[in-house]
C-alpha cells in the first residue's frame, strides 16, 4: 500500500508479525512431540516398569539401591567404568580432532574418499573389528611379528587379553563418532576469521586457540558427549580384548540379569549409572563455564550483539583482543610506526613458516590417524579368502569357501536381509523424528530444553539389557512382540539419540541470521528450512542417518531378546559364530558389508562428476 | 569341522518362522491341545547337528510328531519373561546344570513325567540325571589339556598340583573364568591340596587364596567353549583348564592336544520344559525319547559328550568310548560339580551368588 500509513497501522502490523514470531516459536517447540512419542512407547514406559522392579513395585524398597552402593566391588567397578571411558575419550580427541580438520580442509575431491576411509570400517560389524584386533594384537599377530622383526623388542609385546587392547579397541570402534561431528561442524567455520588472525600477527598456536577452536566447540562438545557416553556402555569388547580386570559395570549388570534373573538389583544399578552418569555431565560442563549443558544455543531468534555469549562474538572479541586497540599503543604505534612495520613482516614471515609446517604436521599426524582406522579392513579381506577353519593370520591358503557358506548355509543371507530392512525403517524413522526435533530443541524456547535433551540421550548410557527386559512386556502389551515393528522400535531409541546429538551440533554453529534474512525476503518456514537452512546442515543429517543405520545394524543385546522367532539378524549371527567357532564367514560377510557399498559409492561418485552442478556449497555426499 | 547342514529346508526354523511364527511363538494358556509339533532348542554347531542327527530325525520318524529345531541359545532371563508374558517359545530345552535348580526354584519349569518311561530306561539313567524338574542330556568334563609339544623332554603335568607348579612345567596357562558362575574354585582348591572328596562345602577363601598365586601366570581366562577352543587352536596358551569336547574337535583336525581326565570336572547338562511351553505333551515324549541309550549311543559317536544313561555304552564302539568322560577309567578319577550346593540358599544367597561375589572382589584386587 502506497503512501502514508498510519501510526496505528504500523503498530498493529508489528504486533502481528510479534505474535507471528511468538507462535511459530511456540510451533518449532512442538517438532520435539513425535520424537518424545516414539521415546515414550519404546523407551519410557519400558524403563518406568523397570524402574518399579528396582524398587520392588509397591513396597518402594530401597534395599537394591543400598545393596548397590555399600558393595565395594560395584563402586569400584562404577569408578573404573567412568575413568575408562574418560581416557578414551580424550585418546579420541586428540586423533579425531586432526583428523577432521585435516578432512575439512582437503580439497573436495580428496574429502570423499577419506570420509569413506571412516564410514567404512564402521560398516563392517563392530564384532568382527573387534575381532580382528585379538588377531592383529596377540603374541603371534603381525603388529608383535613387525616389532620382534625389526629389533625394537626382543619378546612379543602384551597388547591384548589387557587394559592397553581394551582401548585400542574401544578408541578405534568410537573414533568415527568423534570425527564426524567435528567434520560437520568444522566445515562450516569460516577460514577468513583464522587468516585474519594471521595477518593481525597472530602465530599458529594463538590463530588456532583464538580463534579455531572456540568456534569448533559444539563439534567438540558432541563428539566427547557421544564418545563418553556410549563407552560407559561398552561390554562386549572388554571381554573379548580385555584383562580380568577388565571388567565394566555392564558385564557385572548383565550377568546379574541373565544368570541369575537379579532383575531388581540389575534395575537398581542401571539407574544409579544413569543418575550418576547424568550428573557428571552436568558438573563437567559447569566447570567448563556454561550453563547449557548440552550445547544447545541460547535459542534466541536475535543475533547475538557483541557482548553477547555467541562464539562468534568471542571470537570476534578475540580478534579485537589481538589488535591491542587502545589510546596508548595508538601513541606507540606512531612513535616506532616505521621500525615496527619492518618487524611485523618478519614475524609474519616467520609466521607463514611456521603455520605451513603446523599444517604439514598435522597431516601427517592425521593420515597416521586414518591408517589406523583402516588397518583392521586389512586384515578382515584377506581372512575372508582364508583355506583355514580359524581366523589364523596370515591365512595358510586361499578359498572361496567362506563366501559360499555365507550363501547356502542357512541364516546368513536371511540375516543381512533383515537387518538392512530394519536398519532402513529405524533410519528413516529416526532421521525425520530426530531432526525434528533437533530443531525444536535448538531454535524453540522451552526451559525443559535440557531434560529433554538429557531423556533422548539416556538410552545410550542404560545398559540394553534392562531396556530390553523392559521392552520386551511392553511389546507384549501392545500386540508387537516378535515382529519387524517391535525391533524398530527396539533399534530407535538408540539410533534417535545419535541424530539428535549430531544435528543439534550443526544446528547450534549454523548461523541464524541466513535463516531470518531469508524469511524477511518473503520465504515462509518451509521453504526456508528447504533452500536454506537444509542443504547448509545437510553433512550432519547425513552423518546422523549413518550413524543411527549403524547402530541398528550392530544391534545385539535388545534384538535378542525380541527378536521374530526363528530369524536372527546379522549381528547375532556373527555373535553366534563368534562364541561358536569363529570361522572366517564372519570376516567374508564382513568384507562383503566393505566392498559392496564401496563399490557403489565408486559408481556414484564417477556418475555424479558427470551431472555436477554449481551448487557453490557442494558437498562431498 | 565345518557347520554344513543337512539339508533340511522344508523343516527348516525359517520356514516356520515365516509361516507360523505367531501361531508358534506364544504358547501359555494351559488348556490347549498340543498341536503335532515340538519346539527344541538344539544349541548351535556341531553340538545342533549331533543333536539332530541322534535324537531329533529319529524321534520324528518314530512318531510322526513334526520337530521345529532351533538353533540358538537362551538364558534364564529369556526364559523368565516367556513364562511371565505367557509367550513361551520353546518346548524343549537344553540347560545348563547350575540353572537347573535356579530355575525350578523361580516357578519356570514344568515337572519331568517319568511315568511313560520304561523301568529299564529308568535303571539305567544315571541318578543324577533324573532331577525333578529336568533329565540329564549329557555328560562334559572340565580337563587339563596341553599341547604335546610343549613338554617333549620331560613328563608331562597330571593333576592340578602340578599345573600350579609353574617352574616344573612352563608354558602359558589358561583357567575358566569364573565371572559365569563357572570357575576354577575347586581346581584351585585340589590344586591347594584339598582331596577331591572333600571338595564341598567349598572353602571359598581358600580357593580364592589359590587363584590368587596363579593368578600372575594365566594369559587368558576363558569364557566360553569357542574362546576356549581358539586359544588353544591359535596356540596363544600352551596348557590349562579346557572342555574335552572342544579339545576333542581340535584333535580331530590333527592339532597334537593331549587331554588328560585326572582331577577333571564333571558337569551335566539337562532337558527341561519351560512352564507354559505350548506342546508339553510332545515335549515329555521328546525328553523320554532323548533319554534312550541307543539314541544317547549315536550322540556321543557324533560329539565326544557321554550320554546319562549307561546301557548306550553296550553300543558304542571301544575306541569312541574311552574318549568319553563318563567311560568307567575316566569317570573314576574325577569329580562331579555339585549343582545341589551351589542353589542352596543361606541367608538369603545362594553359593553360587557367593561364588560371583567373590570372583568380582577378586579381579578388582
Amino acid at each position: 500500500m502506497k503512501g502514508t500509513t498510519s501510526i496505528a497501522d504500523n503498530v498493529h502490523a508489528s504486533s502481528v508479525a510479534e505474535r507471528g514470531r511468538i507462535s511459530w516459536r511456540w510451533g518449532i517447540g512442538l517438532l520435539v512431540v513425535p520424537a518424545l512419542a516414539l521415546l515414550a512407547i519404546a523407551y519410557v514406559y519400558p524403563m518406568v516398569r523397570m524402574v518399579l522392579v528396582s524398587f520392588e513395585g509397591s513396597q518402594f524398597s530401597t534395599e537394591h539401591y543400598l545393596a548397590f552402593i555399600q558393595d565395594p566391588v560395584y563402586t569400584t567397578i562404577l569408578g573404573r567404568t567412568f575413568a575408562m571411558a574418560a581416557t578414551t575419550t580424550v585418546i579420541c580427541l586428540l586423533l579425531g580432532y586432526p583428523a577432521a580438520y585435516l578432512l575439512s580442509h582437503v580439497p573436495k575431491r580428496y574429502r570423499g574418499w577419506l570420509l569413506l576411509l571412516v564410514v567404512v570400517p564402521y560398516l563392517t560389524s563392530f564384532l568382527v573389528r573387534t575381532y580382528a584386533w585379538v588377531v592383529l594384537l596377540n603374541d603371534n599377530g603381525p603388529i608383535n611379528g613387525a616389532l620382534v622383526g625389526l629389533g625394537i623388542v626382543d619378546e612379543p609385546v602384551k597388547l591384548v587379553y589387557n587394559t592397553i587392547g581394551v582401548h585400542i579397541g574401544m578408541v578405534h570402534v568410537l573414533l568415527p563418532l568423534m570425527i564426524l561431528p567435528l567434520y560437520a561442524v568444522m566445515t562450516a567455520i569460516d577460514d577468513r576469521l583464522v587468516r585474519a588472525a594471521y595477518s593481525m600477527g597472530a602465530g599458529p598456536v594463538r590463530g588456532f586457540l583464538a580463534v579455531y577452536l572456540p568456534l569448533s566447540l559444539p563439534g567438540v562438545t558432541s563428539g566427547c558427549l557421544l564418545v563418553f557416553l556410549i563407552s560407559l556402555g561398552f561390554y562386549i569388547t572388554p571381554i573379548m580384548l580385555g584383562g580380568l580386570g577388565d571388567v565394566m559395570l555392564v558385564n557385572l549388570i548383565d550377568i546379574q540379569i541373565t544368570r541369575l534373573g537379579n532383575w531388581n538389583f540389575g534395575a537398581a544399578a542401571s539407574v544409579v549409572l544413569l543418575v550418576v552418569t547424568l550428573a557428571a555431565v552436568v558438573v563437567i560442563r559447569q566447570l567448563s563455564g556454561s550453563a547449557d549443558v548440552f550445547g544447545l544455543g541460547d535459542g534466541t531468534m536475535r543475533r547475538q550483539s557483541a557482548n553477547g555469549s555467541s562464539a562468534i562474538a568471542r571470537v570476534r572479541k578475540r580478534l579485537s583482543g589481538l589488535l591491542r586497540h587502545n589510546a596508548v599503543s595508538d601513541a606507540a604505534m606512531i612513535i616506532v610506526a616505521r621500525h615496527r612495520s619492518k618487524r611485523w613482516a618478519d614475524l609474519r614471515a616467520r609466521n607463514r613458516r611456521s603455520i605451513s609446517i603446523g599444517k604439514h604436521l598435522i597431516a601427517a599426524y592425521a593420515a597416521v590417524v586414518f591408517i589406523f582406522l583402516v588397518i583392521p579392513t586389512f586384515i578382515v579381506i584377506p581372512l575372508s579368502f582364508s583355506s583355514s577353519s580359524f581366523l589364523t593370520f596370515p591365512p595358510p591358503g586361499w578359498s572361496f569357501r567362506w563366501y559360499e557358506h555365507f550363501f547356502t548355509e542357512e541364516g546368513w543371507v536371511n540375516g543381512t536381509l533383515l537387518s538392512f530392512q530394519v536398519g532402513f525403517f529405524t533410519t528413516v524413522l529416526v532421521t525425520v523424528l530426530g531432526t525434528l526435533a533437533a530443531y525444536g530443541l535448538v531454535r524453540g524456547r522451552s526451559r525443559y530444553r535440557a531434560l529433554i535433551m538429557a531423556l533422548v540421550i539416556s538410552p545410550l548410557i542404560v545398559p540394553p539389557i534392562v531396556v530390553g527386559v523392559g521392552l520386551y512386556w511392553t511389546l507384549v502389551d501392545i500386540k508387537l512382540i516378535g515382529t519387524v515393528a517391535g525391533l524398530v522400535l527396539g533399534h530407535s531409541i538408540g539410533a534417535l539419540a545419535y541424530v539428535v546429538v549430531l544435528v543439534t551440533a550443526v544446528l547450534s554453529r549454523f548461523d541464524i541470521s541466513l535463516e531470518r534474512a531469508a524469511m524477511s525476503l518473503g520465504a515462509g518456514p518451509l521453504r526456508t528450512f528447504r533452500k536454506v537452512t537444509f542443504p547448509l546442515i545437510r553433512p550432519g543429517i547425513i552423518a546422523a542417518a549413518v550413524f543411527a543405520f549403524i547402530h541398528s545394524f550392530d544391534e545385539l543385546v535388545i534384538t535378542y531378546l525380541i527378536s521374530p522367532f526363528g530369524i536372527k539378524t546379522l549381528p547375532r549371527m556373527m555373535w553366534q559364530n563368534i562364541r561358536n567357532e569363529i570361522d572366517p564367514v564372519i570376516a567374508a560377510t564382513s568384507s562383503m558389508l566393505i566392498l559392496v557399498p564401496l563399490v557403489v559409492l565408486l559408481i556414484l561418485k564417477l556418475t555424479n562428476r558427470k551431472s555436477r552442478g554449481t551448487d557453490v556449497r557442494a558437498t562431498p555426499f | 569341522m565345518t557347520i554344513l547342514k543337512t539339508n533340511m529346508a522344508r523343516r527348516s526354523v525359517l520356514r516356520a518362522g515365516t509361516a507360523g511364527a505367531a501361531a508358534l511363538a506364544f504358547g501359555g494358556t494351559a488348556a490347549k491341545a498340543d498341536s503335532n509339533q515340538v519346539i527344541v532348542y538344539v544349541g548351535t554347531g556341531d553340538w545342533a547337528e549331533s543333536n539332530i542327527k541322534a535324537f531329533v530325525r529319529p524321534f520324528e520318524e518314530e512318531t510322526g510328531i513334526e520337530v521345529i529345531e532351533v538353533e540358538d541359545w537362551y538364558n534364564l532371563n529369556q526364559v523368565r519373561l516367556w513364562v511371565e508374558t505367557g509367550t513361551v517359545q520353546a518346548d524343549v530345552l537344553n540347560i545348563g546344570g547350575s540353572q537347573v535348580d535356579i530355575m525350578a526354584n523361580e516357578g519356570l519349569l514344568e515337572e519331568i513325567d517319568y511315568s511313560i518311561y520304561s523301568d529299564a530306561t529308568k535303571n539305567d539313567i544315571v541318578p543324577e540325571s533324573q532331577h525333578k524338574f529336568g533329565v540329564g542330556a549329557l555328560f562334559y568334563s572340565t580337563v587339563l589339556s596341553y599341547w604335546a609339544d610343549q613338554f617333549t623332554d620331560q613328563p608331562p603335568p597330571s593333576g592340578w598340583q602340578q599345573f600350579w607348579d609353574v617352574d616344573g612345567f612352563p608354558g602359558k596357562r589358561t583357567l575358566v573364568s569364573g565371572e559365569g558362575g563357572y570357575g576354577s574354585w575347586e581346581i584351585a582348591l585340589i590344586a591347594d591340596g584339598v582331596p577331591m572328596d572333600q571338595l564341598y562345602p567349598l572353602d571359598i577363601e581358600r580357593a580364592f587364596d589359590s587363584l590368587d598365586r596363579i593368578r600372575p601366570h594365566i594369559t587368558k581366562w576363558w569364557l566360553d567353549g569357542s574362546d576356549n577352543q581358539q586359544i588353544f587352536a591359535d596356540r596363544f596358551v600352551d596348557l590349562g583348564a579346557a572342555y574335552n569336547g572342544r579339545m576333542g574337535n581340535l584333535q580331530k583336525q590333527d592339532l597334537p592336544i593331549v587331554i588328560d581326565w585326572n582331577e577333571g570336572k564333571l558337569e551335566q547338562d539337562f532337558w527341561g520344559i519351560p512352564k507354559g511351553a505350548p506342546n508339553p505333551e510332545n515335549a515329555q515324549k521328546f525328553i523320554e525319547f532323548a533319554s534312550r541309550g541307543a539314541q544317547q549311543a549315536i550322540f556321543s559317536q557324533e560329539i565326544p559328550y557321554a550320554p546319562t544313561n549307561l546301557s548306550a555304552f553296550d553300543y558304542i564302539p571301544e575306541d569312541v568310548a574311552v574318549q568319553l568322560p563318563t567311560y568307567p577309567e575316566n569317570l573314576a578319577k574325577q569329580f562331579t560339580r555339585n549343582y545341589a550346593w551351589e542353589a542352596e540358599v543361606i541367608d538369603g544367597k545362594s553359593n553360587l551368588e557367593r561364588l560371583i561375589e567373590a570372583w568380582n572382589r577378586f579381579i578388582i584386587s
